[in-house]
């Protein structure tokens, strides 16, 4: 099944798109599709922690499986003031 | 006629007199008079907040005046909270501003926050954010996060009932996502973040109004995102502490620490961070936070250390301090000692 992925700030400037879909098998968590698609980042366990994850626009802790369709957002914190 | 000068704002059904009254008896601190706070204040000073308390440690530079539209050239070499002042006070005369030409600490945190009735996160580094929320926790405090960078910019409320900064976003360290000082920003957005900002400010002094969500703007796009939000049962700062996002175990409990202690007491060290705790824990060494932070205790970097505070709120930031100091084996104790 496919799901949407959507990226903002840091995650937007690392992947240069805002989002993309994926291809998902069932009972994908969302920890499981963070981790497909940043295995080569050598900071990824750190950003994970530092992530809030949302599922059509509403927060999700990593451990949520996902369904067809559904948008999955990465949101990092932005730092500036 | 008493607050002539907001009668437009007090056209606005919802605001009236009885609006206006509520802003002109409110006590609102903001935390960074730079990008985020100083067009922010302008605003908040013109919309009658009765007393505004400003904290920032830094000076004007010539570099912030793209954005800091409160300041002028004159202003360059100036702490920014001694000329925020002086102009807010020419705009409006009628309300109290207090400046502190310092930057906020675990030392000055609660002799500056304890009286007001709202924060205003307008800090540019997470040390401090962070040290706003759990001040915030502790205390049952209001805060409002905002943060922009480049072409983004976040904002939320968190109020005591949840969730918080650290429920959405654990402890992230300086320096793992840049700032808009290094990464640029333009003056514009930083000004409707911050005004994004007074907005939710205002919700919650007129009306208490709580969002639950996180706001994020696109500069680029001029798009506002609400996420909803919610309160984290494993958060570290106001729930049970890190269970799900982290592999890490930070815990030990109360028996696994009495074994250790009893294995190897030179070894193994139980910190009690309690200010002044009637009743002693057993084995423990008393150690005030403060004396922590204040560098006035050394930690051996071989030993392991287990901290224990009455709602494991101080135990994972004083973790945190340690560990960036070296001191690798640091755990918190998991649950509350009643002896």
């Amino acid at each position: 099944m496919k799901i949407k992925l959507k990226f903002f700030a840091y995650y937007e400037t690392l992947f240069q798109k805002d989002e993309m879909e994926v291809e998902i098998s069932e009972h994908t968590t969302v920890r499981d599709v963070f981790f497909k698609v940043l295995h080569k980042n050598p900071h990824a366990h750190q950003l994970f922690k530092n992530t809030m994850f949302a599922v059509n626009q509403s927060y999700v802790q990593s451990a949520t499986k996902l369904n067809s369709d559904d948008e999955l957002a990465f949101i990092p914190p932005v730092a500036g003031g | 006629m008493p607050f002539k000068r907001y009668a437009i704002q007090m056209k606005l059904s919802e605001i009236g007199k009885a609006g206006q009254e509520k802003l002109s008896l409110a006590k609102v601190a903001m935390i960074g008079v730079g990008g985020l706070g100083a067009p922010l204040a302008l605003n908040l000073a013109a919309a009658g907040i009765g007393h505004l308390v400003l904290v920032d440690g830094d000076q004007v530079s010539l570099e912030n005046l793209h954005r800091q539209v409160l300041f002028t050239e004159e202003d360059i070499g100036k702490a920014k909270v001694v000329a925020a002042k002086t102009h807010l006070s020419k705009r409006n005369s009628e309300i109290k501003i207090s400046a502190y030409a310092e930057f906020l600490s675990f030392q000055n945190i609660s002799q500056l926050l304890s009286e007001v009735d709202l924060i205003l996160d307008c800090t540019d580094n997470f040390h401090a954010r962070f040290l706003i929320n759990q001040y915030c926790v502790e205390q049952k405090k209001v805060f409002v996060y905002a943060s922009v960078d480049q072409w983004r910019g976040q904002v939320a409320l968190f109020t005591p009932k949840g969730p918080c900064l650290a429920c959405l976003f654990s402890h992230v360290k300086d320096g793992l996502f840049q700032d808009c000082s290094q990464s640029g920003v333009l003056g514009v957005t930083a000004s409707v973040v911050s005004n994004l900002q007074g907005q939710v400010a205002l919700h919650w002094l007129l009306f208490q109004k709580d969002f639950s969500a996180l706001f994020l703007y696109d500069a680029k796009k001029l798009q506002i995102l609400s996420y909803k939000i919610q309160k984290q049962k494993y958060c570290e700062v106001c729930g049970e502490g890190v269970k799900e996002r982290s592999d890490e175990v930070i815990f030990k409990s109360w028996n696994e620490v009495s074994r250790l202690m009893q294995d190897a007491p030179d070894q193994n060290i139980l910190i009690d961070l309690r200010d002044a705790p009637t009743d002693a824990l057993k084995g423990a060494l008393h150690i005030p936070m403060v004396k922590i932070l204040n560098g006035a205790t050394a930690f051996d970097k071989n030993k392991t250390y287990i901290l224990y505070c009455e709602k494991r709120i101080k135990s994972p930031f004083v973790r945190e301090v340690l560990r960036k100091q070296g001191v690798a084996h640091v755990y918190v104790l998991q649950e509350r000692v009643d002896q």
